[in-house]
């Protein structure tokens, strides 16, 4: 019974404190929670044990969120729409800033915090909503081309540059292989936006709030043709029907299965591949995505950046954290333990970085030519036009023609708003 | 002699209520409360994300309901996973408790293998079945393509399809359920009637049609019930499956697109009232079809 009657007063106790927000202890120690997704690295870990321990009289938790974005993303939404003010610090993933800035639940970042010509352009637009900077980027991701350079070298090919070598790689190198020339990421999901965001710029489209208003026949062509030019990989058997249900990982798993001459997706798959258990170890490539004859090619950026909760009652602190954490040092030793592709430029020139990551120099190519997808507090609405239509065009379900004119008028009515 | 039994009774009565006060004012709390809140919410326009337009909207979320296409095109395609699913969920549930219950010995083994999938948390259930459905790394395909039924691999999540697939893994996953409920309506019917029937020269055919149906509605009642009120709200495996692609979103995902992805509670919330008025309604039919009453047999 009194065992018993201790753990519940325990637990009282406990939950007032946390109702009540004790986030300074009686022992003078402020606490600071930073959310963000796990690292199975440790490096994170690490670079929080280390901060607290230069910092006696501030103590950083790292609260794990789940792995999946979207659920991170519900969470996030529900604690802030509450406006919780345990948490401190939150990673947002690169298109949220916008609907989180807008809501006021993040703080913006004070100018002159960092200096921005160190960072990728791709992340620096990320953080930015009407001018205002309200996070600082955290690390990146973008949509890459994976290619077999074994079979190109042996068919004596260079590496595609515009669609039209792609598609000639594919019908003389994978065809007669018995492999299948392009996987891509199809399914109705997020990622179908980056992979068709990618089609369309790389075919000199767009579909910016300024193309909708000023020139929509011409933003609907364009969006058509991308379409039509996706259903065409399909029609053609560059790529299987199959892909309009593959994610990343489906998608990987052929390829490094060695089954498919060229995949689009994310840097992540680098390691996988060159992993022994891959049977592609060793013949991989990278590259930026193919694009038209005369155009150039874009990849969709992903990756994280950190804010400062707006409810936060330590921003000082929260904000010499974000410093930290955000700072070549920890960027270095997030790419070298966890494969993080760092935000900052310098990170990779640094001998360290590349003697793991040989292949970040490669990628740091593709860095140069990326763009956002829309920016709109309304972007999960966003998304799921562009995910329907363009995934019923490509189904058959609706017409190309049809399906571009709702992606056209519906995201100049968001944009807009 | 009636003075002090009437008052034992009513201090038992008292007693009953006192007892039962907290788990009422617990039911109000976490049931009551919630709804009650979300019909309030159907009124006014709120999104989480732009508080500061929040506002009474009458009737206009309803209207705007009556017509949202996607809402319209979502509802029949719940109609259609229903009817489907649990038609075929009660006739394999059915044949599978008539087979359980003739099972003398090893019934144990027989059973719990009936039952596992049902045992399975649905999303784990989900994931099992995309991974057998994946059209090149699928054991589905692999077996047919072995069998030589078919040459290419289909890909069985792709339009067309893809409301068969996931169809085919509800039925698989909820089937136990009715035969669990089946199988007890079977247990408690007495020996003696099969007896009296088999003495009255009643064929194995008119036993199942004149004793065993008769006495097996209520179950089967109550299987239909529950199963349409869950088939009608469906999320998680097309959510793992398809994720609403290719004709196969269901109002629950729209709702949960609604609410959570878009933040929408006034509009969300409308939605939720409407599906709630038509699992409502649709039960009360249900009960009404099945003539499910207190009545004793005659």
């Amino acid at each position: 019974m009194g065992k018993l009657s201790t753990t519940v007063r325990a637990g009282v106790a406990l939950s007032i404190c946390f109702l009540a927000g004790c986030s300074t202890g009686g022992d003078g120690v402020t606490r600071i929670i930073f959310a963000a997704g796990q690292d199975p690295s440790g490096a994170t870990a690490a670079l929080i044990e280390e901060y607290n321990a230069l910092h006696p009289g501030v103590e950083v938790t790292f609260q794990v969120m789940p792995a999946n974005t979207d659920t991170q993303h519900d969470a996030y939404v529900t604690y802030l729409s509450a406006r919780e003010s345990s948490i401190d610090l939150y990673s947002l993933d690169v298109i949220w800033t916008a609907e989180f800035a807008r809501a006021g639940w993040i703080q913006p970042i004070p100018s002159g915090f960092f200096d921005e010509q160190m960072f990728l352009s791709g992340p620096l637009e990320s953080v930015m909503y009407e001018g205002t900077i309200y996070a600082v980027p955290w690390f990146t991701d973008a949509g890459v081309l994976y290619y077999r350079s074994d079979l190109l070298e042996k068919a004596g090919l260079p590496v595609p540059e515009t669609w039209s070598e792609f598609r000639q790689a594919c019908t003389s190198v994978a065809e007669p292989a018995g492999i299948e020339g392009f996987i891509w990421q199809g399914a109705k999901y997020e990622g179908l936006v980056c992979n068709f965001l990618e089609v369309l710029w790389g075919r000199g489209g767009d579909i910016t709030a300024e193309t909708l208003r000023d020139s929509p026949e011409r933003a609907v062509r364009d969006v058509e043709s991308a379409i039509d030019f996706m259903k065409e990989l399909i029609e053609t058997g560059i790529s299987p029907a199959s892909v309009l249900t593959y994610k990343e990982e489906e998608s990987r798993r052929l390829f490094t299965e060695g089954q498919v001459l060229f995949l689009r997706n994310w840097p992540y798959v680098w390691s996988i591949a060159e992993d022994e258990e891959s049977s592609v170890a060793g013949s991989v490539g990278v590259a930026p995505l193919p694009h038209a004859d005369g155009e150039t090619g874009y990849s969709t950026i992903g990756g994280w950046n950190i804010a400062i909760s707006a409810y936060s009652r330590h921003q000082e602190e929260a904000l010499e954290f974000l410093a930290f954490i955000t700072g070549e040092r920890s960027l270095r030793l997030r790419a070298i333990e966890g494969g993080y592709l760092p935000t900052r430029k310098s990170t990779y020139e640094d001998p360290d970085v590349l003697a793991v990551n040989p292949h970040y120099s490669s990628f740091f190519d593709v860095f140069q030519n990326t763009r956002n997808r829309p920016r709109t507090p309304y972007y999960p609405i966003a998304s799921d036009i562009i995910q329907e239509n363009v995934h019923r065009a490509l189904t058959g379900e609706f017409d190309s023609r049809a399906a571009a004119e709702s992606i056209v008028t519906e995201m100049a009515a968001i944009l807009s708003r | 002699m009636s003075g002090p039994m009437t008052r034992r009774r009513r201090r038992d009565s008292r007693l009953a209520v006192w007892l039962l006060a907290p788990s009422l004012a617990f039911v109000a709390i976490i049931g009551a409360f919630p709804v009650l809140s979300q019909f309030v919410l159907s009124f006014t326009h709120y999104n989480m994300k732009f508080a500061d337009e929040r506002g009474f909207a009458g009737l206009e979320n309803f209207a705007r309901l009556a017509t949202d296409a996607t809402f319209l095109q979502d509802f029949w395609q719940t109609v259609y996973f229903t009817v489907i699913s649990v038609g075929f969920e009660l006739t394999f549930g059915l044949a599978a408790a008539l087979a359980l219950n003739r099972i003398g010995r090893g019934r144990a083994p027989v059973s719990t293998s009936v039952v596992l999938p049902w045992a399975l948390p649905t999303v784990v259930a989900a994931t099992m079945w995309s991974l057998i459905l994946n059209d090149r790394m699928g054991l589905l395909n692999s077996v047919l393509v072995r069998l030589g039924a078919i040459d290419t691999p289909v890909v069985w999540l792709g339009p067309g399809l893809a409301m068969g697939s996931i169809i085919l893994a509800d039925v698989w996953k909820t089937t136990p359920f009715v035969a669990i409920i089946l199988l007890g309506g079977l247990k408690s019917i007495p020996d003696q009637y099969y007896e009296a029937a088999a003495l009255d020269g009643a064929s194995r055919w008119h036993q199942l049609r004149f004793v065993t149906m008769p006495l097996l509605r209520p179950f089967i009642a109550i299987a239909l019930l529950f199963r349409t009120m869950d088939a009608f709200r469906i999320f998680d495996i097309i959510w793992v499956l398809t994720g609403g692609a290719t004709k196969t979103e269901t109002l629950s995902i729209y709702i949960y697109r609604v609410l959570f992805r878009y933040s929408d509670l006034g509009y969300g919330s409308a939605m939720t009232v409407a599906l709630f008025l038509i699992v409502f309604l649709m039960s009360l039919g249900l009960l009404k079809i099945m003539k499910v009453t207190r009545e004793p047999l005659q």
